[in-house]
């Protein structure tokens, strides 16, 4: 085999296989590294005795069933014509506040929310709706601005999408602030933050926006053997169009060279040329760490990482239990539990380990997907949101312990709030931290939630000025660090992109 | 419905400045680089991608046991932390071909972490192919290579329950030399049984560590040595692990949570044993020891066509139906990851491309996208006609 491809992926993340697909398709010869022996990064799946768990995925939105799906399931079930089964989730989530008793099951669809929470604040209809409808809008003109290629035409989006600019750059609690919407109804509506990680008094509007509207208007669903599906099926795609994935090879430099890419280096002592580079690795990684010489890397480069805020990381605790879910009296697909939804509270007391202002978004898969595990038994994950600063003075001896105290505390929490009795059915258990998650996937201190999506640096500003932000010809970034920001279809399709764009630029020859 | 939220001129402006906003921010920022992440740092002291060791006091235990201590060969490197009763998995270059098999840490934690070193304890009878050559060629001063800490034969104090009933066959009594003194004085609600399966009495390993682990908690720890093939002398237990033998030392076993290790043989005992205990399978942990075995069955010899990542040259190598796919590629020279051999950690997986293989239930640790899209896991898995299958490079350079 040659030490010389058209285009080389760095990472074989959903990112990555989404760069690594599009651009074999497309007839280019593709060579796709992967350092660890998975493809999938975050999107895999892993064994313990009698279950296998989903590491990540709780839900993909954007469908309204499978069989009539559309964004993200559209393109890998009938674009990209991958294998993969889904099955839906019942109903959004049931949202428990323990401070002020809140305990309602939110339904899919837009007017059976308004209809929900009318019952439950009265009055506050005409509000909710108005904020709904513009949820709406905003990701439809999302939607339509996001295929385009090109810079954008202001005069169009005016008229077109009047909204989607007006509010565009506003925080979610601003807009919220100018609909009037009952705090009783964000309570109800917020808990959805938690999948973005920045409190709803930073975070852009334009994106809490598409993503309410994605996962309320039209449902979500998740792949039947667990998101280990997705990422196998890529692989299969990726190999069925001629592309080559080597996997345990780590790329340790990315050489650069007259501010053009040249290649890689990789763990196993190769040296491979390309084209171009399709990075699945995020910015911080690049641009700190894998450019070679490091004379290379840019000072802008680098200021433009310092000036982003890194997202915060995630501790599961992922629970095989020795029951069927009805007799455990897990009734729900998704719960978000939290003391309270003030989200910005929420955000300081992820900090600290000793925390009890924690809100976890916990899900019973079973409830969606009844054979996942052997008859009898539930899988049960329990995730919540940490910054990565709260583990960085953990020792390494005392880590084991942490982590339990951190597992105890969700488990605790999810048993007080539900009223179910989880602890005595535990036949397996595991527990990730940030620690788990820097390991397997290799993340800058294990962060998952890529740059923080405020205002000023949401998608739009991210999207407008992708050229200006790889700084090096030949070079792409892909992936939950990248512009369309993180998540399991927002990284799919932010690595199609790339690869669609690596393989234009080639051919118009603009990367040389 | 048209939107305002602060005055309609004022939004548009304001969606207009964003880039600006933006650029001032990115000019104002540090150019400085970053140092590897904190988390990344902890990462590597939980899971360093090798461990380089060197050998500083070799023990016999027995003729045909050794124990060996061995400390971080880097001035300033430190053993990774683990939890008792996991494994490293040791590799060798034996005659030109690079091996690799799993050995429990036999020291507790906090002794570990105290004064830097692992414990691992080599018994020759238990694998023929690298325990000899270690007992043969490890010696005070010898460099050995080895992975993090694996594996998931530890307490869990969420899941287990307080009384421990701990059954060991020969040196598998090896994770509980860590565990056993970790949970003594780290968990003070746990008491333990250790019943120790041996076939004569010289075999026990640490028989000097026991009694004083008995001595210093004598209300929480009692340890039964059982001998197969006694002498005339033996005054102990006898005879094989059995349900009535735990009888007489656990007073209510549905109560308690059963860590097992030992040879395949007596796995496969004392699964038919314990079934008669009516167990739920949360209070049943089993570590399994060597190999598994199976019989010869379809044509003894085969063929495997083995193509690996980044080649695209096919070998073609022999293979048997009696010795696991794994086996297979280590005779061939062809150096195949692998860590735990016993199809959980899924560290070997691999493409079966064609082919039919033969997966016992109790170690098919596969994916099920895995079996959908055609991948196994070599090391448990025995050929059941001849085999074509790609293999993944092993990360590590030797
Ligand atoms: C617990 C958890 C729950 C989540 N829940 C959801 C959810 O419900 N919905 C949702 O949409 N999203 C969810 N996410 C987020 C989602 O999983 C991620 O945003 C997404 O998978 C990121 O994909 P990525 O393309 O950035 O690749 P990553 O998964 O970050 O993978 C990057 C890959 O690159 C490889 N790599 C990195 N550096 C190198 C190198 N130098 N050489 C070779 N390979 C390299 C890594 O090994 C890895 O495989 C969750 C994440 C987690 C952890
Ligand atoms: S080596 Fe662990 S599954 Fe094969």
């Amino acid at each position: 085999m040659t030490a010389s491809y058209d285009i080389i992926v760095i990472g074989a993340g959903l990112g990555g296989l989404g760069a690594a697909f599009e651009a074999s398709r497309a007839g280019r010869r593709v060579l796709l590294l992967e350092q660890h022996n998975l493809p999938g990064g975050f999107a895999t799946s892993f064994v313990r005795g009698r279950f296998e768990f989903e590491p990540s995925l709780h839900e993909l939105p954007d469908v309204n069933s499978i069989e009539e799906a559309a964004g993200t399931i559209r393109y890998l079930v009938d674009d990209a014509g991958l294998d993969i089964d889904f099955v839906s989730i019942p109903e959004a989530y049931r949202v428990i506040l323990t401070e002020n008793g809140t305990n309602v099951r939110m339904p899919f669809g837009l007017s059976q929310c308004a209809d929900l929470i009318e019952k439950e604040v009265p009055g506050s209809r005409e509000s909710v709706t108005a904020y709904l409808d513009l949820c709406a809008e905003v990701q439809a003109a999302f939607r339509a601005l996001s295929g385009g290629e090109g810079p954008p035409d202001y005069r169009k989006i005016f008229k077109e999408h009047g909204n989607f600019l007006r509010t565009g750059s506003y925080t979610a609690e601003e807009v919220a602030d100018a609909l009037n919407l009952p705090a009783k109804a964000r309570d109800l509506l917020y808990p959805y933050w938690c999948y973005l990680g920045v409190p709803m008094n930073r975070v852009s509007f334009t994106i809490w926006a598409s993503l309410l509207n994605a996962y309320l208007s039209a449902g979500a669903v998740i792949p039947k053997l667990r998101s280990h599906e997705i990422s196998a099926a890529f692989v299969r795609g990726i190999e069925d169009h001629g592309g080559e994935i080597r996997l345990n090879t780590r790329v340790e430099h990315v050489l650069v060279e007259d501010g053009r890419i040249q290649g890689v280096e990789t763990s196993l002592g190769e040296r491979i040329t390309c084209e171009a580079l399709i990075s699945n690795a995020s910015p911080t990684l690049m641009f700190n760490f894998l450019i070679h010489p490091s004379s290379a890397i840019p000072a802008a480069a680098k200021k433009m990482v310092n000036a982003r805020r890194h997202g915060f990381s995630l501790v599961v605790v992922y629970l095989g239990l020795d029951a069927d879910r009805h007799a455990l009296g897990l009734e729900d697909y998704s719960y978000f539990i939290a003391p309270h939804m003030d989200t910005e509270k929420l955000y300081q007391g992820i900090y600290s380990l000793e925390s009890d202002e924690i809100m976890q978004a916990s899900v019973c898969l079973n409830a969606a997907n009844p054979t996942c595990s052997p008859n009898g038994t539930t899988i049960l994950a329990l995730t919540a949101g940490y910054r990565s600063e709260a583990w960085e003075d953990v020792r390494a001896e005392d880590y084991f312990r942490v982590k339990t105290r951190a597992a105890d505390r969700l488990i605790r929490q999810f048993e007080q709030a539900t009223g179910t009795d989880i602890r005595s059915h535990i036949e397996e258990i595991e527990i990730a931290t940030p620690q788990t998650f820097a390991r397997y996937t290799g993340a800058y201190d294990g962060i998952v939630y890529g740059y923080e999506p405020e205002p000023w640096y949401s998608v739009v500003p991210r999207a407008l000025s992708m050229k200006k932000e790889t700084f090096v010809r030949g070079l792409y970034f892909c992936g939950g660090f990248s512009y369309r920001c993180h998540g399991y279809g927002s990284s799919i399709l932010s690595g199609k992109d790339a690869g669609e764009t690596a393989v234009r630029d080639l051919e118009s020859g603009v990367t040389t | 419905m048209k939107i305002t939220v602060r005055n309609s001129l004022v939004d548009m402006a304001a969606f207009l400045l964003h880039l600006r906003t933006r650029n001032g921010r990115f000019r104002r920022a540090s150019s400085a680089s970053r140092e590897t992440g904190r988390i990344n740092e902890l990462s590597s002291r939980i899971h360093p991608p090798v461990q380089s060791f060197k050998i500083t006091s070799r023990t016999e235990e027995s003729p045909t046991t050794a124990t060996f201590r061995m400390t971080p060969v880097e001035p300033n490197g430190k053993v990774a932390v683990f939890r008792a009763g996991q494994y490293i998995s040791v590799e060798a270059d034996i005659d030109g071909i690079c091996i690799s098999r799993p050995f429990s840490i036999a020291s507790p934690p906090d002794d570990s972490y105290r004064e830097n070193y692992y414990d691992l304890t080599v018994r020759t009878k238990d694998d023929g192919f690298l325990a000899p050559w270690v007992m043969k060629n490890w010696a005070v001063g010898s460099i050995v290579q080895t992975s993090d800490p694996q594996g998931y034969f530890h307490y869990e104090s969420l899941r287990d329950l307080d009384t421990l009933v701990c059954l060991a066959g020969g040196s598998g009594v090896t994770p509980f030399r860590s565990m056993i003194p970790d949970l003594l004085r780290n968990e003070p609600d746990v008491s333990i049984v250790l019943l120790y399966g041996v076939t004569s009495p010289n075999e026990v390993l640490f028989r000097e560590d026991w009694p004083q682990m008995v001595s210093k908690y004598p209300q929480r720890f009692r340890f039964i040595p059982v001998c197969s093939e006694p002498a005339d002398d033996w005054s102990g237990e006898t005879g094989f692990l059995s349900v009535d033998l735990i009888g007489r030392y656990v007073s209510t076993p549905q109560g308690a949570s059963f860590f097992i290790c030992g040879p395949s043989a007596m796995h496969a005992f004392l699964d038919s044993e314990l079934a008669k205990l009516n167990l739920k399978p949360r209070q049943v942990r089993r570590e399994n020891f060597g190999d598994g075995e199976r019989k010869r069955s379809f044509p003894g010899s085969l063929q495997i066509s083995v193509q690996i990542e980044g080649s695209d040259t096919v070998l073609e190598i022999p293979a048997d139906s009696a010795e696991t796919v794994l086996v297979a590629l280590e005779r061939a020279g062809l150096n195949p990851p692998a860590l735990c051999r016993s199809g959980e950690c899924g560290w070997c997986r691999s493409r079966l491309v064609d082919g039919a293989v033969y997966v016992p239930e109790n170690s098919d640790g596969r994916r099920a996208a895995d079996l959908k899209f055609g991948y196994f896991h070599p090391c448990s898995s025995w050929p059941q006609s001849n085999l074509a299958i790609r293999i993944p490079r092993n990360p590590k350079k030797y």
